[in-house]
């Protein structure tokens, strides 16, 4: 499948076959992983993060195909595993193969964004499940609020709204807090 | 509380792109004045990233677990495939050589002579040449009957062992028309032309047309003109073709025998005996023709070295298979076919 063809069916919503498809690109980098001191499991995690942003990346309205897809994800993949291997202070060997060497700005890796989103990703676990279901709907799936008005069972369309808005108003308060704690520490 | 709701809606149609380019510019300066709107409208789009982000990732390791469910044939598609295609080669090769050392074993109800001939004439020995020649003469292998009992399980011809000649018995008789070929042409004086024999082992490149064997049935396809009797009578002819590659690709002493004709009837035609073949002398001259007239048309050869790199003399044997009315096919056989000819008579001579 061409990397054009992965591109218009992550764009027409059919992401499914598109990660079928990119899942190809796996052994790879599971193989540079392992030979660089990784697990199984810390290979399959840095490659699900790296796909998540390549389909964040795609998903853009302004985003161009500069290079093939493979390269850049095998190379997203190398720099997160890179990443990894310095926090835990170990030097990384640079032994990753087929893999050409990228920089962060060439794959738009914001690593303090990235940090950010998955302290909260805690805070929406934080929240109940009714309130996970909406943001996921509405956000994720761009479903409409009428659509998940009845989805969900709720009396009406606005019952839903105000619902979507305590969920939303708590996760806010949550997140901002998260975010004065840690611009405290870090000064 | 009314009023944050409406920011809250004001922040999703801002991100989700639904707004007017006023709106949007109307947003963006409400946001700039307020320091806390602001803040809030950072941890909202922020917010929805990780939620976006956390669906997709679930979305990621469920399409995973599928895959880690059947990994084991995913990882090892490669090799499956592999060892299944080279099982399926060997299977018929098995079989292929069963069906042509069976084929062997019933010609052996005719009497010798003529099995023997009719060995030389049809069969592909060539590939079995240092086989034969490894065996000793006069020796009689008596481990012949644990080789042939697939054939026998396979095509079951007759329960008697003892009756057939066994293929290692056939070989020994080919292996003394052999040794007799080679005392007779090492008798012979190679100074003009040097032997096809001699070519093969000495020479690093054999003369071809210029541009290789495929463009050689390009060119005679292009130039070819089906005889007009043979295309009447509805008559296929193969025809081949003896000339000698000077060291400057030059063609010279060219001579065209039509040594078969049969009936244009797809696949499954029969030659034509001796006698229909002398009542259609003008067919098979007509072909011979027209093979010499492909020669005269042909550009100058690639010529032959040998393994210093030196140009040479050397002979070329092609053969034209004039198929009517699809294209006709000219080829040149690797090794030489002469010795067979000599000794075990060609099927159509």
């Amino acid at each position: 499948m061409t990397d054009k063809k992965i591109i218009s069916l992550i764009r027409n919503g059919n992401r499914n076959r598109a990660i079928k498809e990119l899942y190809g690109l796996y052994p790879k980098v599971k193989k540079g992983v392992l030979s660089n001191g990784g697990t199984e499991d810390d290979a399959r995690e840095v490659f699900h993060d790296s796909l998540v942003l390549l389909i964040e990346k795609i998903e853009k309205p302004d985003f161009e195909l500069t290079s093939k897809l493979s390269t850049f994800l095998y190379g997203i993949n190398h720099f997160k595993w890179m990443n990894e291997m310095r926090k835990q202070q170990k030097s990384p060997e640079t032994r990753w193969n087929d893999a050409i060497q990228v920089k962060a700005e060439e794959v738009d890796y914001d690593e303090e964004r990235d940090e950010l989103l998955k302290s909260l990703a805690k805070v929406l676990n934080t929240v109940s499940d009714k309130c996970k279901k909406i943001i996921t709907l509405f956000y994720y799936q761009k479903k409409k609020m009428t659509e998940i008005a009845v989805e969900l069972e709720f009396s009406s369309v606005n019952s839903a709204k105000t619902q979507k808005y305590k969920c939303m108003e708590r996760a806010i308060k949550l997140g901002r807090e998260l975010v004065k704690d840690k611009s405290e520490v870090s000064l | 509380m009314r009023n944050d709701l409406q920011f809250l809606e004001e922040v999703d149609n801002y991100l989700s792109g639904s707004m007017n380019s006023s709106e949007k510019l109307a947003f963006e300066n409400t946001i700039n004045q307020n320091a806390e709107l602001k803040e809030v409208f950072e941890t909202q789009r922020d917010l929805i990233d990780a939620a976006k982000r956390k669906a997709l990732l679930a979305e990621i390791e469920s399409v995973a677990a599928g895959f880690h469910g059947t990994s084991w044939i995913a990882a090892n598609a490669k090799w499956i495939l592999s060892v299944l295609v080279v099982g399926a080669i060997a299977v018929s090769a098995i079989f292929i050589f069963s069906v042509e050392e069976n084929n062997m074993a019933s010609n052996s109800h005719e009497p010798l002579g003529d099995t023997t001939n009719k060995l030389v004439s049809g069969v592909n020995f060539d590939t079995n040449e240092t086989e034969k020649i490894s065996i000793p003469e006069g020796v009689t292998p008596v481990d012949n009957q644990e080789e042939e009992e697939p054939d026998f399980t396979f095509f079951p011809v007759s329960n008697d062992l003892s009756f057939f000649p066994t293929f290692r018995e056939f070989n020994r008789l080919k292996f003394e028309d052999q040794s007799h070929s080679q005392v007779e042409e090492s008798q012979v004086d190679y100074t003009v032309v040097q032997s096809k024999k001699i070519n093969t082992k000495i020479y690093n490149r054999s003369a071809s047309f210029p541009d290789g064997n495929l463009e050689l049935k390009t060119f005679v396809n292009k130039n070819l003109k089906y005889p007009l009797e043979a295309a009447s009578k509805n008559i296929e002819g193969n025809v081949k073709v003896d000339f000698i590659v000077d060291q400057e690709g030059n063609i010279s002493e060219v001579t065209a025998q039509c040594f078969n004709l049969n009936k244009a009837n797809g696949d499954f035609s029969e030659p034509f005996s001796a006698v229909q073949m002398f009542f259609n002398k003008k067919v098979s001259r007509a072909f011979e023709e027209e093979a010499l007239r492909m020669m005269e048309l042909m550009p100058i050869w690639t010529y032959a070295t040998n393994n210093r790199g030196k140009a040479i003399v050397s002979e070329v044997r092609l053969y034209f298979d004039f198929n009517y009315p699809s294209e006709t096919i000219v080829y040149q056989l690797e090794e030489s076919t002469e010795k067979k000819e000599k000794f075990g008579g060609f099927k159509y001579e």
